[in-house]
């Protein structure tokens, strides 16, 4: 009989486990154990373009990962070097989804492996929705943010509020210059873009800008969307090692859980081996689920034979391409490779629209090839000749104005289907116009034509199928995530957010798991 | 990349150089007696017991596969120099060096054919060129000692059977040129012989059968012939060319080729199978790849590059070569035409355009390709890349229009949308 096994270790899951051990218990965390399979290049990205003969291991795969899904959502899945951290999840925990991009993770660390590094705390209004006290969650926000690592400004700037995050921040990352110069045209013309709901800072991420704990600060070698070889970006991995060191811990990565059952005392969890195929059963007084959203809420909605289709909050997307005209023919660098800028947009209806600016270099340019209508050549010749003067842009909607559901099926399988409310498309619509509006402001053009709604599910924000209330009914979690009627449960992924933001959502998650951890611990051990 | 073949007009010679020239696009030297009269090949008259002619100063690779087939004429030797003269003329670029020896090579070889082999090998070794030795090369066209076998299973009713111990370790022709022109540019951790052959023996008589089945389509009786009389006959007709090339066979080392195959991660195709099957799969697939690279990038592609096509093709496709119209061949910029008229198709599941992707990103995956995108601009960067842009739009509206064009004459045969080859 375990005392407390966790089930993930993405950022959730390792987010438990620092109060828990600390607590004095003893933790089994359980993973899929998939991990990297090809490494990113060490040398900066247009070094290892121009020389690496071998590049293609890592550009396409040795078995064509990049060629393999053309029409996945984001590059992302296609990069050879992280295809590993979203293998298989979705046949192996039983997904089924209906033109919704359903993903997770079988990987140790899960998605924080290949995540945008945004990191953000909910704002006053949106911590309405929880039902805790603001100060627990205030605290363990500092808690994992000091763990993880945030660089942002030095000084504050037009999001320090928005963000919420800049007491916790160490270090700025460079911008490139493209960003740069937007950003001190922003500065010149604030008022002006401000007018139009839409402001504007550098984004807050979890990216080391200097060595810390056996990480490595950034270099802006400009590999991210290929895997930070330097571990720069945060991912759940690095705490995965440092729990290890630490003797009440153990990982038994490989370990997939299929079912898990209530008993009189504790949990029991019905788990296959996934090298030998071979099942056997692990018992626990306490079960943490962090297997993310989509895993979790098939294992407990089956756990409570619970079969009432139910919200899945995820966030609309859509992305965009902006041209700066002053930049063209400027020399090409490489920089760092995920979030420069991030803006908010002001919405009707209370709405607010969040989005980040990214550097395209980093970017196979066949990644843009795809989504222009022209003859591949001249899309070719076309981004070859803009790469210095242009930039990427995505935008997120919060995630109630999905309509997208889940729902147990009849062979306990988890369906996921729906798409995108209305009154998505219109806030979309509008956030564009302003973005249009503002952007041109700053002498940068949103190229007519290239925001693309991206697909339902596609931005892999999951949340709130089992949302905190603080009068939980069946399929709903109590303040500390605990799913009614259960008892020793604590889901701590996404499942238990009750509401998403349209801000990145994973410091949330990784506070809320910590805020219930040092719950679990300070209830003591049950007998 | 400037390559200089000798011995282009022998057996694989020929068929390496048509490889060369039509998957490869590289710039070709031909250093031979006579002019092999092929399209975009530069010839050189040469012969071993001549000087070198004069090469041109920025070669980059010689591959040395003449060979003295008129042993009685010529003086040993005569071989020995000529290899050194072209070493000689090789080390003045640096240019790297192939060359194509043979199974009997060695030391101590009965013939002087083989001590030859094997003192070119050691010459070729000092100046860290590669050789590389062949087994029984089959296939293709009917020349040179394959010509001279597949000709006697013609014209004999009944065949020799001279059991089990003489045998063979296969190879195709085309395998060989492709194993050569990987050697053009890759290094394979400085190997200094290649064996290129099947690892497991052929029985003689089972090549013999083979090649009446598919090449011949005669049942052939066969006669068990003791060694011995063969030896005789050698002895009383001295001359004959095809009884001492069958003599040579009683005698060959075995090579231990498993590890040269698995270092250039090449499975050698089945004999059996691979004669009757309709060949040339791969180098289709490599033409292929060279004009979808070229139409995108403009540029020549390493075997290497192109190689990793033909296996993205083979591995995720499962379907051939297509069918890709001669404008585009000649013209690779008309892809242009056919990949707008394809998008005009509704089908959604167009082959050209995947492979057009394809290849879009595994052009770029090269150096090649990080050259093409991330290379210098050079002087105003500006003007260039204004003009660039506007050349651009241009080219998309031409051949845009001329896609219309193919589009509405789709029944015509030269407007075919590069759709897949028939199996």
């Amino acid at each position: 009989m375990h005392d407390i096994v966790i089930v993930g270790s993405g950022p959730a899951g390792v987010s438990a486990a620092f109060p828990l051990l600390e607590g004095g218990r003893d933790v089994l965390m359980l993973d899929g154990g998939k991990t990297l399979t090809v490494n990113a290049s060490s040398d900066g990205y247009l070094k290892a373009r121009l020389s690496d003969t071998e590049q293609s291991k890592w550009m396409i795969g040795s078995d064509f990962q990049a060629l393999r899904f053309p029409d996945a959502v984001s590059p992302k899945l296609r990069v050879p070097t992280q295809s590993f951290a979203f293998d298989s999840f979705a046949s192996v925990n039983r997904i089924e989804s209906n033109n919704v991009v359903a993903l997770g993770s079988l990987a140790t660390g899960g998605l924080s492996n290949s995540w945008g590094c945004g990191v953000a705390a909910y704002s006053e209004d949106a911590l309405e929705t929880f039902p805790c006290q603001r100060s627990a969650m205030t605290r363990s926000y500092e808690n994992v943010a000091t763990r993880v690592g945030i660089s942002g400004v030095d000084l504050s700037d037009d999001l320090s509020e928005y963000f919420g995050v800049d007491d916790w921040t160490s270090g700025e990352i460079p911008l490139d210059n493209i960003h740069n110069s937007i950003l001190q045209t922003y500065e010149k013309r604030r008022a002006s873009v401000q007018r139009l709901g839409v402001k504007m800072g550098v984004a807050r991420k979890a990216v080391l800008s200097a060595d810390s704990l056996g990480r490595k600060g950034c270099n802006l070698c400009g590999n991210c969307l290929f895997g930070c070889t330097r571990q720069s970006l945060y991912s759940s991995v690095s705490d995965v090692e440092r729990l290890k060191t630490m003797p009440s811990f153990r990982l038994e990565p490989g370990t997939l859980v299929e079912r898990i059952e209530q008993m009189d005392h504790g949990w029991r969890l019905y788990v296959l081996e996934m090298d030998t195929n071979d099942r056997r059963i692990i018992d626990c007084n306490t079960l943490v689920m962090a297997a993310g959203t989509l895993a979790t809420t098939r294992l407990v909605f089956e756990c409570l034979s619970y079969e009432d289709p139910v919200q899945l909050l995820s966030c609309p997307t859509a992305a965009f391409l902006l041209w700066k005209p002053s930049f063209l023919g400027s020399p090409v660098k490489e920089g760092f490779g995920l979030g420069q800028l991030s803006f908010s947009v002001q919405l009707p209806k209370k709405y607010t629209a969040f989005g980040s600016l990214f550097s395209p270099v980093g970017i196979p340019i066949s990644e843009f090839v795809r989504q222009i209508p022209l003859q591949s050549k001249v899309s070719a010749r076309i981004m070859k000749n803009l790469l210095s003067s242009t930039s990427i842009g995505n935008v997120f909607l919060p995630g109630q104005l999905s309509n997208i559901t889940v729902r147990l099926g009849l062979e306990h399988q988890l369906i996921v289907e729906g798409g995108y409310s209305t009154e998505a498309q219109l806030m979309l619509a509008n956030a564009r116009k302003k973005l249009m509006r503002a952007f041109l402001k700053l002498g940068v053009i949103l190229i007519p034509g290239s925001f693309t709604t991206g697909l339902p599910g596609g931005d892999i924000h999951y949340a709130g199928t089992i949302p905190m209330k603080s009068d939980p009914k069946i399929g709903e979690s109590s303040e500390f995530c605990e799913p009614a009627t259960t008892r020793g449960l604590f889901v701590v992924d996404g499942a238990s957010l009750p509401y998403l933001s349209e801000q990145s959502h994973t410091l949330t998650i990784m506070a809320n798991a910590d805020r219930v951890a040092n719950h679990i611990v300070s209830q003591g051990v049950d007998l | 990349m400037k390559v200089a073949v000798t011995g282009a007009t022998g057996y694989v010679g020929r068929e390496f150089v048509s490889f060369v020239n039509k998957s490869l696009g590289v710039e070709l030297y031909v250093l031979s007696r006579s002019d092999p009269r092929l399209n975009g090949v530069t010839w050189c008259y040469y012969d071993l017991d001549q000087e070198c002619p004069i090469l041109p100063s920025s070669l980059d690779v010689i591959v040395h596969l003449a060979s003295n087939t008129k042993h009685d004429e010529l003086p040993a030797d005569i071989e020995i120099t000529a290899a050194s003269r072209l070493l000689e003329e090789a080390g003045k670029t640096r240019a790297r060096f192939i060359f194509v020896s043979s199974q009997t090579a060695s030391k101590n070889a009965k013939s002087s054919y083989g001590k030859t082999k094997w003192q070119i090998e050691k010459l070729v070794q000092e100046y860290g060129g590669i050789s590389v030795r062949p087994g029984q090369v089959y296939g293709g066209s009917r020349r040179g000692l394959y010509g001279r076998i597949v000709e006697l299973v013609d014209r004999l009713p009944i065949l020799p059977d001279f059991g089990d111990n003489v045998r063979v370790q296969l190879i195709h022709v085309e395998e060989l040129s492709e194993i050569l022109a990987r050697l053009l540019t890759e290094n394979f951790n400085g190997k200094e012989i290649f064996f290129a052959a099947d690892p497991n023996w052929t029985s003689f008589r089972s090549y013999l059968t083979g090649l009446a089945e598919t090449q011949v389509k005669k049942r052939r009786l066969f006669v068990r012939v003791p060694k011995f009389i063969l030896i005789g006959a050698a002895w009383i007709f001295p001359n004959h060319k095809s009884l001492a090339s069958l003599i040579s066979l009683f005698s060959l080392p075995y090579m231990h080729t498993a590890a040269s195959l698995a270092a250039m991660d090449i499975t050698l195709r089945n004999f059996d199978t691979s004669l009757q099957k309709k060949s040339g799969t791969d180098r289709h697939l490599l033409e292929e790849g060279r004009i979808l690279f070229e139409y995108l990038i403009g540029k020549s592609f390493s075997y290497f590059s192109l190689r990793g096509y033909v296996r993205a093709i083979k591995s995720l496709r499962g379907t051939g070569p297509l069918n890709i119209p001669i404008l585009a061949r000649a013209f690779p910029s008309m892809l242009g035409a056919y990949e707008s008229a394809s998008s005009f198709t509704s089908s959604t599941s167009n082959e050209l355009l995947w492979r057009v992707a394809a290849a879009t990103q595994l052009s770029e995956s090269t150096v090649a390709g990080g050259e093409y995108y991330f290379g210098e601009l050079g002087k105003y960067p500006v003007l260039r890349s204004v003009s660039t842009l506007f050349l651009a739009g241009l080219s998309e509206a031409l051949y845009r229009s001329v896609g219309g064009f193919i589009f509405c004459l789709r029944k015509l045969p030269f407007s075919n949308y590069c759709e897949q080859r028939d199996a």
